[in-house]
C-alpha cells in the first residue's frame, strides 16, 4: 500500500543476495558451503511459517507435515518415476498446497493452542506413515548422464545459488503479502477475528489463503541440499528428519512472527 | 407511513402521529445546553413513504442453556430511521446485535434485511450485505494504525486496494478523526477508538449501523460529538439501530424505541410514549415505583 519504501525493500533483498552470493563463491570449504545452502532453506521455512503463524497469529506447529511431504514427493518422483527435480520441485509446492487444503479445512475450527496442538499431530501422523511405507531412507540414483538435468552438480555453490532464488523469491512474495490487502487482512485476524469478521473480511477464506501459500512455499524448497558435498548416490537422511525434527527449531515462545510482527 | 410506523406497540398503545422534534424541555431536564444536537425533523423520516422496512424480524428466538436470552423478538426498522434498543441489563439487547450480524445463529425466527434472509450467513457475509457495527467494549487493532484499522473495514465495499484507503480517509473524516490517521491504535483514548470502530463499520458503506453502547460512559462532549456524528449519518441515509442502557441520550436522538426486558420486547413507540409505559417503568425501576408513579 505505501509504495514509496517497497523499491528500497526490495533493493535490499537484491543487495543481501548478492553479498551472500559473493561469499559463497570465495568459499572453498564443502563442509561451509552446505552449511551456506542449508541457512538459506530454513530461512525459506521461516518465512513460510511466518505467511501463516507471523501474519495471521495462527500459531503451527505442524509445518514440518509440508516440509516432509513436499521432500517425500521431490524424492519418490525421482526415485520411481524418473521425474527430474526440476519439475519436481512444482510438483511439491503443488502438494504442499494441497495437503494445506485437507489439513486446513478441519484444523481451522480450532483456535489459539488447540490449533497449534491439532497441528503437531500432521507431522507425527506422517512420520509412522512414511516409516510404515519403508520410507525412512530414500537413497537417491545417482544420475551419470546429464547430471544437471537432474538437479545433481560436482559444484556444491550451484546449490546455494538455487536455494538463493528461492529465498529471494520467498521474500518478494512476502513483501507483496505484507503490503497487500491479504497480509492486512491477516493481520487483522490476528488481532481481533471476531472484529475483522464482522467488518467484512471473510477470516476462514484468508486462512486458507494463507495455510495454502505457506504450504507451497514449504513444500517447494527442499531438495536443493539433495545430494550434499558428498557429491555420492548416499541416502539422503535429511528428508525424513525434516517430518519429525520440526518443530524444536521454531520460535515457539514468540507471539510476533519474525517478520510479520507489528 | 411505512408498516414500521404502524406497527403496535405489545403493550397495545397505538403508536400516534410524530411531533416536531424533541420537546425543548427535555434537554434541558438532563442539564445540557438545548441547542446541542440538531436532530432532524421526524417528519422527515416518516416521508420514506411505504417502503417496505429495511430490517424486519419475525419470532427471533435464541437460549443458551437454560436462559431464554431472546424470546420471538419482532419489531422492523424502517429506511433513515434511528431506532433506540433499550432494557435493564442481561436484557438480551448485545445478544440481539449478535443474532443479527450473524455471531450468533438464533434458533427460531426471520431476521431479513431488505428481502435478503440473514440467517445463516457469516458476519462478513453479512457485513458485505450492507450491515456495519460496533462492539459494546470496544475491538480495534491495536497494533496497527488508524487508518489501516479503518481500511480493512473498507476492504467489504471495494476490491481495488487504493479506493479502499480513499473510502477511510473519508470515513475517518466523516467522524472527525481525520489527523489522527496515521497514529497507532492502542495509543488513543476511549472515545477515539469508539470513533475509529464507528469509521471502520462506515467504511464498508453500510445502509444500517448496529451501535452496541456507543454512547455509554461518554462525557457531556464527548457525547454531544458523537451524537452530532450520529444525527448527521442519518442525514446522509444511512439507517441505524442503537443500543443503550440509560434513555437520557437517546430521546434526543432516536424515533422510536424498542425495549427489552428479559429478552421480550416489552414496548415499542416514540420517547415520549415508552418513557411513561408501565412495563417499561417496571422493568427498570420495579413495580413499587410503578404504582408510585400513579401507572
Amino acid at each position: 500500500m505505501q509504495q514509496g519504501s517497497a523499491w528500497r525493500q526490495v533493493l535490499i533483498i537484491f543487495a543481501f543476495a548478492a553479498v551472500y552470493l559473493a561469499v559463497t563463491v570465495a568459499i572453498r570449504n564443502a563442509y561451509y558451503q552446505l552449511i551456506m545452502t542449508l541457512v538459506l532453506i530454513w530461512a525459506v521455512m521461516g518465512l513460510a511459517w511466518n505467511m501463516l503463524s507471523g501474519y495471521g497469529g495462527l500459531v503451527s506447529f505442524g509445518h514440518a507435515a509440508f516440509f516432509g511431504l513436499g521432500a517425500y514427493t521431490v524424492t519418490l518422483a525421482l526415485v520411481h518415476g524418473g521425474l527430474t527435480p526440476w519439475l519436481g520441485i512444482p510438483l511439491g509446492a503443488l502438494v504442499g498446497a494441497l495437503a494445506a487444503v485437507l489439513i486446513g479445512l478441519p484444523t481451522f475450527r480450532l483456535r489459539g493452542h488447540y490449533f497449534a496442538l491439532a497441528m503437531l499431530a500432521y507431522p507425527l501422523a506422517l512420520l509412522y506413515v512414511f516409516e510404515w511405507l519403508g520410507y525412512q531412507e530414500v537413497p537417491l540414483p545417482m544420475q551419470r548422464e546429464h547430471p544437471a538435468l537432474y538437479m545433481q552438480f560436482h559444484d556444491q555453490r550451484l546449490y546455494v545459488l538455487l536455494a538463493l532464488v528461492l529465498l529471494v523469491a520467498a521474500m518478494l512474495v512476502s513483501l507483496r503479502i505484507e503490503r497487500s490487502r491479504f497480509g492486512l487482512s491477516l493481520l487483522a485476524i490476528k488481532q481481533n477475528e471476531p472484529a475483522a469478521e464482522a467488518a467484512g473480511i471473510a477470516t476462514l477464506r484468508w486462512k486458507m489463503a494463507a495455510i495454502v501459500l505457506s504450504g507451497a512455499t514449504r513444500g517447494h524448497r527442499r531438495r536443493t541440499v539433495c545430494r550434499g558435498a558428498a557429491g555420492g548416490d548416499t541416502a539422503d537422511g535429511l528428508w525424513p528428519a525434516g517430518l519429525g525434527a520440526g518443530p524444536g527449531g521454531y520460535p515457539l515462545w514468540r507471539r510476533r512472527g519474525p517478520c510479520g510482527g507489528r | 407511513m411505512s408498516s414500521c410506523w404502524r406497527q403496535r406497540a405489545s403493550t397495545g398503545v397505538c403508536a400516534t402521529v410524530w411531533g416536531g422534534g424533541a420537546a425543548p424541555g427535555e434537554a434541558q431536564e438532563l442539564g445540557q445546553p438545548a441547542r446541542v444536537v440538531a436532530v432532524p425533523a421526524r417528519t422527515n423520516v416518516s416521508a420514506a413513504g411505504d417502503d417496505p422496512p429495511l430490517l424486519q424480524l419475525d419470532g427471533v428466538s435464541k437460549a443458551f442453556g437454560g436462559l431464554q436470552a431472546l424470546d420471538a423478538v419482532s419489531f422492523c426498522v424502517a429506511e433513515r430511521e434511528i431506532l433506540g434498543i433499550i432494557g435493564p441489563n442481561g436484557a438480551g439487547k448485545t445478544t440481539l446485535f449478535n443474532v443479527i450480524n450473524g455471531f450468533i445463529p438464533p434458533d427460531r425466527g426471520r431476521i431479513r434485511l431488505r428481502g435478503h434472509d440473514l440467517v445463516g450467513l457469516k458476519p462478513h457475509a453479512v457485513c458485505r450485505l450492507g450491515v456495519g457495527r460496533t462492539f459494546q467494549v470496544v475491538r480495534p487493532f491495536p497494533r496497527m494504525t488508524v487508518l489501516q484499522n479503518v481500511v480493512v473495514g473498507a476492504f467489504a465495499a471495494t476490491r481495488d486496494d487504493a479506493e479502499a484507503v480513499a473510502l477511510a480517509h473519508q470515513a475517518l473524516a466523516r467522524v472527525g478523526l481525520a489527523a489522527l490517521a496515521q497514529r497507532r491504535a492502542d495509543g488513543l483514548t476511549n472515545v477515539q477508538l469508539r470513533l475509529m470502530e464507528l469509521a471502520r463499520a462506515l467504511a464498508s458503506q453500510p445502509q444500517l449501523l448496529l451501535l452496541d453502547e456507543t454512547l455509554a460512559g461518554l462525557g457531556h462532549q464527548e457525547m454531544d460529538h458523537l451524537l452530532q456524528v450520529i444525527s448527521q449519518l442519518r442525514q446522509e441515509g444511512i439507517t441505524i439501530v442503537i443500543i443503550e442502557h440509560t434513555m437520557q441520550a437517546m430521546v434526543r436522538l432516536v424515533d422510536r424505541f424498542v425495549v427489552l426486558d428479559h429478552g421480550r420486547v416489552i414496548a415499542t413507540g416514540e420517547p415520549e410514549q415508552v418513557v411513561q409505559d408501565r412495563a417499561v417503568v417496571e422493568a427498570y425501576l420495579g413495580r413499587k415505583w410503578a404504582d408510585h408513579a400513579g401507572h
